[in-house]
């Protein structure tokens, strides 16, 4: 009999238990897995998240995810064109604020990762503004795409992926971020802002910076109010950062780029001139290209570059 | 003796009922030909069955001479024509292409206005392979407008066509593009939307060189003139001759309107009908208030079981406007399987503070329709983009 009144006790408490977790922004336990889906009510990840194809984030939905969430994207390819199809998409908002102790990290299921295992953590039309901070980012073709959207990106480290990030038309700071290891380190076809890319350590990269055109805009690549001459003064920021030894140069612009690009006070590994042109490919080399406007040089390392412990 | 005369009777009724039914078959379209300078004395209207005759000007109906200069009448029976107006002032050549074209004839009279411009010959320059050109409206360059490329195939010729840019300050535009022939059309808008019909005071601005061959390594330079839709005063010049000192200001103004009603409306720019494959649905926002006058458009997914956010940037004719209730109905012209956008703006990228949202029924944003259905109760849900 007393056994039995205990484990009354005991199915109460689970079950008080049970509710209470229910209420609220949605709890899930560890271990769980996100087959395609679109999430629409606020939503908490916590412990080890796996997905399995695509996890949209509703418009009217809110994406929290705790310190220390490991976020492990399986790789299916299911158009086979060598790229994993696993992705997040934010339509709504996506709050991943780790922390320098607890940091979230995505990065491929597999079991010998490789670049482009997932797609990538993309925000699209987003309605709010998201927070990406103290995360790491491995294995996706691009760790974080951004267009139509803003976001606030922070401490976090992009490693190993095909491209660290991509963005186009966005609301952007991105700032103390790590981008290493990976083919490109940023890449974006838009000159508008406003965006600002402070403080980042860019580095052992193919190529740190990579602006190219966007080949599949049907309308002009600039705002057709605005077609004709460079706009972006004071829109687009790219300061204050330490960008060096990426194999195949520290800045790029792609074929058909013809507009002049603002990267003064950075920090290039040296302040010879002469070297640092020799990582840069622009109009000195193509000359169909815009120039890479790189003086005044940074006179030595940014010391407050790369993720920062928190205040 | 009484077979002759049965087959003379049966002969003339047959004779008769054939003349008889090419009267009520025609239907008379009634006009006028203005230059800003006036109605244009002995212009003459010609009517195309197709594309393929419109530019090599063959198998065309010709109009005759109206009542009054610059009128005219022309005979057609029912069906599609592209309608395009010639006439001289002084010594040069005015031409008129109907923004509207191709413009569904049924058995109901027209009147039609056609605003006729001067188009200087191509140039051809050594260089790159493609198409440049300038914009002018009443002789000074348009900026802001957009120009349009379209392959012979189209048709239609509406919408973003091949490629659509943007006009510079002084009008300018270029195209890199393959050998063959294209048709370029220039407009602007004086709405904030880039997609759908053109409304009143919109320029319209087609050259009479279309189609412009282009070569290899040769640039065709051409010249565009705009004139405005459903705008004659603001068409003609300050000295023109006023046709609405022949009093017929009321007719032509209540005419103007009947082009537009009778217009070939945009595939996909119409209301509901039972029977025909479509996607209806309403628009909200979070708060689940329905939004009104947001375009909702259908994009062929292709075949793609992966959501491809590039093909949201191209064109599409599955285009329907919500109604006060936020309501739509897209007609298709098949099954298959479509993404669903509702939006503000067509033809440009999304922008702060645009409404916008994607369907969000699946991970795909893909509504999958069969032939012959409507898709109906599709919800869409939007808010302002980028705060």
């Amino acid at each position: 009999m007393k056994i039995f009144i205990q484990a009354i006790k005991f199915l109460s408490l689970l079950l008080i238990v049970l509710v209470f977790s229910s209420c609220g922004a949605k709890q899930f336990n560890p271990e769980q897995v996100y087959a395609d889906q679109v999430i629409k009510s606020d939503t908490v990840w916590s412990g080890r998240i796996t997905v399995r194809g695509v996890v949209v984030v509703g418009r009217s939905a809110t994406l929290t995810i705790k310190p220390g969430t490991t976020v492990l994207f399986e790789k299916i390819d299911s158009n086979d064109d060598g790229i994993g199809d696993s992705e997040i998409r934010v339509l709504g908002r996506l709050l991943a604020k780790g922390t320098q102790a607890d940091p979230i990290l995505f990065q491929s299921a597999a079991a010998d990762p490789h670049r482009k295992d997932w797609s990538y953590i993309l925000f699209f039309t987003s309605g709010q503004v998201s927070v990406v901070e103290h995360c790491v980012i491995k294995h996706g073709f691009s760790g974080l795409q951004a267009h139509f959207s803003t976001v606030n990106i922070a401490n976090v480290t992009f490693q190993d992926n095909h491209e660290g990030m991509r963005f186009g038309r966005a609301k952007l700071s991105i700032k103390n971020n790590r981008f290493v290891a990976n083919d490109i380190g940023i890449r974006f076809t838009r000159m508008e802002g406003p965006v600002s890319i402070f403080f980042n350590e860019i580095r052992d990269n193919r190529i740190g910076v990579f602006l190219v055109p966007s080949g599949q805009n049907t309308q002009d690549f600039f705002e057709p109010d605005r077609s004709g001459k460079p706009w972006n003064t004071g829109r687009l920021l790219i300061k204050y950062n330490n960008i060096s030894d990426n194999s195949w140069y520290n800045v790029s612009l792609g074929e058909k780029q013809f507009w002049d690009l603002d990267m003064s006070e950075n920090w290039w590994g040296t302040s010879d001139l002469l070297k640092i042109r020799q990582t840069v490919f622009d109009k000195r080399r193509d000359a169909a290209l815009g120039s890479v406007i790189l003086e005044p040089v940074a006179p030595h390392a940014i010391a407050e570059a790369g993720p920062q412990p928190e205040n | 003796m009484f077979l002759r005369f049965c087959r003379v009777i049966f002969f003339a009724c047959f004779l008769t009922s054939l003349w008889t039914g090419q009267a009520l078959a025609d239907t008379l379209i009634e006009g006028i030909v203005f230059s800003t300078k006036g109605p244009i004395a002995d212009a003459v209207v010609h009517a195309y069955p197709d594309v393929e005759s419109l530019f090599n000007k063959k198998n065309g109906i010709s109009s005759r001479p109206g009542e009054k200069p610059g009128q005219f009448k022309l005979s057609l029976p029912p069906g599609n024509y592209y309608l395009v107006a010639e006439g001289m002032v002084g010594d040069t050549a005015m031409f008129s292409y109907h923004g509207i074209n191709p413009i569904s004839i049924t058995d109901q009279s027209h009147w039609m206005p056609f605003f006729a411009l001067e188009t200087p010959p191509v140039r051809f320059e050594p260089g790159n392979t493609g198409i440049s050109g300038a914009v002018y409206y009443k002789g000074a360059a348009l900026a802001g407008g957009t120009v349009s490329v379209y392959p012979l195939s189209d048709k239609q010729f509406r919408g973003m066509g091949l490629f659509t840019n943007s006009l510079d300050e002084d009008g300018r535009f270029y195209f890199d593009l393959e050998p063959g022939y294209y048709v370029v059309i220039a407009r602007k808008r004086q709405q904030y939307s880039t997609m759908g019909p053109l409304g009143p005071k919109d320029l319209f601005c087609y050259p009479a060189t279309n189609p412009i061959p282009v070569e290899e390594d040769v640039i065709s330079d051409i010249h565009i003139n705009c004139y405005p839709r459903n705008d004659l005063e603001g068409f003609l010049d300050k000295d023109a001759i006023d046709p609405r000192g022949r009093k017929q200001e009321g007719r032509r103004t209540a005419s103007l309107q009947d082009t537009e009603i009778n217009m070939v409306p945009d595939p996909g720019l119409q209301g509901p009908r039972t029977g025909v494959t479509g996607i209806s649905g309403r628009v909200l926002d979070l708060e689940g208030n329905p939004q009104a006058g947001l375009y909702v458009a259908a994009y062929p997914a292709n075949g793609n079981l992966l959501f491809q956010m590039h093909i949201l940037r191209l064109m599409t004719k599955f285009i329907a406007k919500t109604d006060d209730n936020g309501r739509f109905s897209i007609m298709l012209d098949g099954g298959g399987m479509y993404y669903l956008v509702a939006r503000e703006i067509l033809g440009q990228a999304p922008d702060n503070p645009e409404r916008y949202g994607l369907y969000e029924g699946n991970v795909n944003h893909s509504i999958e329709v069969a032939p012959g259905e409507q898709e109906e109760a599709v919800t869409i849900f939007v808010d302002r983009i980028m705060p």
